[in-house]
């Protein structure tokens, strides 16, 4: 038996480091790199020549912008389902597909074009894309090479190749990027300013008339993707009013007003002896939770007083959904006239911290009691079992509540918590050449998910305000708190991961509308959807940096 | 005396209990995010007892069958101690979160399944061999 475990052991060990040597990137000599030069104009390619096969390059517009990318490393990709689409460093590594003597390549610029990185569904998660998709591969391939998809299929080896782009210098109209590389030790005051602004600007200028936000666009095309929530509308317009506070932008501000009014006057509705917001019957907290933070915003930036009314009667609504164990239910029929008890993600957090927010603008009693309830719900007996420590929820919002009571109503506990959960996330932040990818400063669990900027900005705003928290708490004891330099850290190594992957100006020969790009958040460095709670959560982050560096 | 089969045998178990040793170790201490008292020191010890078993039972020590059994019976017990938290930490989730607590549930049901072979089915494939401490 000893030895049958041992020949296992060995033969795991062989197969290990034969598929470790096999597909491993290889350098390719300068001499024999290929060199894809493409024109591309309005975000699409318009003229393509591969360098070296001896066909002449094709004329190109005038105004396009011409890129070329140079393979220069190679390694051997396998074509079974499920390898194939993990095989890819996605954004670094392009697919060249060769049958007999012919070879077809799409690079990385032609694969993100085609948005066929991350968008390959391997798993029942719905929302977890990876990869590169193999259909689009196969598809282009057979188009190059003049056979099915079929052939290419049963008949193509398949090789990946490392690509590194060039673009000239005189691109026009557009301002070059930064030559310097925004980390956690070359972060400035200056670099979160502009970030600031850019994202509030983006927001601002893709706001509609109505005062709705262009939710969801697709970077490439600037095509507007159907769907909306008014949560994550309420989100933006609460950075929106942040930001116009810190920037002292008069557009920003309106912009603000604009996305605010239309929660006010539209949204608005009768629930039960309460108002909620609501599109039908049935009205989750979310909205009220977060139109509520957007208003105390605005009242408190002094940007517009009179929404108070709207925050007392939102406040009153919000109360009535706690139950005496300071748990939210998070749904109310407005049919029935009753609250429908179940929980969601984010909602008990969300309401926590409007609920402290507003008590500030109303003074009233009750919403502060509500808040401390809610919070010690959330940190004690709402998160008790048996691996507590090892599995956490969304506490972005929990930690955020921590914040804003510290003054009126710290809890001991809560901060406890809120370390404990930022320890816990530090082990999944990604340290510099930990990741294919640039994923420095961002969070996840491995190289086969692209690092994304929300859930690094997200954890960074909750980062922001335990810090705060942790500064305030060390005022009052005169006790320096250990912590402190690993949430300083932890806060600037995601601020400056989001700023590197800010649309500013980004890669512009690939956007149909780079002006109106400019300052977007992306999904992640592959995923060029912008949605805009992706600027919200990256904004309200740097606020909250701003805000601790004026405390220093 | 120990024949050529139960040489085998022996060997086996102390070399799974060797392998059980590591995976808790480096389970707890390298693959847990963040340090707990209860769980560092209870795995640590079960870690240090089931290495400390595996050398006796690899070197042929006298002693090594009834160390194993005590390692046996200290894992058992933890080992469902263990999954009898889990199994009640997923129920929580599930019940008290519903939706939102369901991925949570399903990890610890993950959990439970990678404990089960080398908290409970090893130690009473063991406990088997050994048998009970008045025939040893």
């Amino acid at each position: 038996m000893c030895r049958v475990l041992l020949l296992i052991a060995l033969a795991g060990l062989l197969s290990f480091v034969a598929s470790c040597t096999h597909f491993s990137l290889r350098d390719i000599p300068a001499a024999e790199r290929m060199r894809v030069v493409i024109a591309w104009k309005d975000g699409v390619a318009v003229g393509r020549h591969v360098m070296g096969n001896g066909a002449a390059p094709e004329p190109v517009p005038a105004d396009s912008t011409v890129v070329t990318e140079e393979g220069v490393a190679e390694a051997p990709m396998s074509s079974l389902p499920g390898f194939f689409e993990l095989g890819v460093v996605p954004g670094r590594d392009g697919v060249a597909v060769t049958v007999g003597a012919h070879t077809s390549v799409m690079t990385v610029d032609e694969l993100m074009s085609a948005r066929a990185y991350d968008h390959t569904q391997m798993f029942a998660e719905a929302g977890l894309g990876l990869g590169v998709d193999r259909a689009v591969v196969l598809a282009s391939a057979a188009k190059e090479l003049g056979m099915t998809a079929q052939e290419v299929e049963s008949r193509a080896s398949f090789r990946r190749i490392r690509f590194e782009r060039h673009v000239p210098i005189a691109v026009p109209a557009v301002p070059a990027q930064p030559e310097r590389r925004v980390t956690a030790d070359t972060l400035t005051a200056d670099d979160v300013h502009t970030a600031v602004k850019d994202a509030s600007r983006y927001l601002s200028r893709n706001l509609d008339a109505r005062g709705r936000f262009r939710y969801l666009v697709e970077a490439t095309s600037d095509k507007e993707i159907p769907g909306y929530s008014w949560p994550r509308h309420a989100g933006a317009t609460f950075f929106l009013a942040q930001a116009a506070a810190v920037e002292h932008e008069p557009i920003i501000a309106y912009a603000s007003l604009r996305a605010a009014a239309i929660i006010r006057d539209e949204r608005m509705v009768p629930c039960g002896e309460h108002t909620c917001i609501a599109e039908d019957n049935d009205a989750e907290i979310g909205s009220a939770a977060l139109a509520l933070i957007a208003f105390t915003e605005i009242v408190r930036g002094d940007i517009d007083a009179s929404y108070r009314t709207q925050i007392k009667a939102l406040a009153e609504f919000l109360r009535s959904q706690q139950r005496p164990d300071g748990e939210f239910q998070h749904m109310y029929d407005r049919a029935a006239q009753k609250p429908i008890d179940i929980q969601l993600l984010y909602f008990s957090g969300e309401a926590t911290l409007a609920l402290a927010r507003a008590h500030r603008i109303t003074n009233d009693p009750r919403d502060l009691d509500a808040a401390v309830r809610g919070l010690s719900r959330l940190v004690g007996t709402g998160w008790h079992f048996f691996g507590d420590r090892y599995y956490f929820s969304e506490e972005h919002w929990t930690c955020q509540a921590l914040e804003d009571l510290w003054d009126r109503a710290p809890n001991r506990e809560a901060l406890t918590f809120c370390k404990r959960w930022h320890e816990y996330q530090r082990r999944l932040q990604y340290g510099t050449n930990e990741h294919a990818m640039d994923a420095e400063g961002a969070f996840g669990v491995g190289n086969f998910v692209s690092p994304r900027l929300t859930p690094a900005s997200s954890r960074g705003e909750a980062a922001g305000a335990t810090l705060l928290a942790v500064m305030r708490d060390e005022a009052q004891t005169g006790r320096l708190d250990p912590e402190r330099a690993a949430l300083t850290r932890e806060l600037d190594s995601a601020i400056a991961f989001v700023v590197r992957h800010q649309f500013r100006p980004g890669p512009t020969h690939l956007f149909a509308s780079p002006q109106v790009m400019q300052g977007a958040m992306p999904g992640s460095a592959v995923d060029w959807q912008i949605r805009i709670d992706y600027l919200q959560h990256a904004g309200s982050m740097m606020v909250r940096w701003l805000e601790i560096q004026n405390l220093r | 005396m120990s024949g050529p089969s139960e040489t085998a045998v022996r060997r086996t178990f102390g070399a799974l209990f060797l392998l059980t040793a590591t995976l808790i170790l480096c389970g707890v201490f390298m693959g847990l995010p963040t340090r707990y008292a209860v769980v560092d020191v209870s795995g640590g010890v079960l870690g240090g007892l089931l290495a400390l078993t595996s050398v006796a039972l690899l070197a042929g020590h006298a002693r090594g069958k009834s160390l194993a059994r005590v390692a046996s019976y200290v894992t058992l017990v933890l080992g469902t101690i263990v999954i009898v938290l889990l199994s009640s930490s997923a129920g929580y989730l599930r019940g008290a979160y519903g939706p939102v607590g369901q991925g949570g549930a399903l990890i610890f049901v993950f959990v439970i399944a990678l404990v089960f072979p080398y908290t409970i089915a090893l130690p009473a494939a063991c406990l088997v061999w050994v048998g009970p401490r008045s025939r040893a």
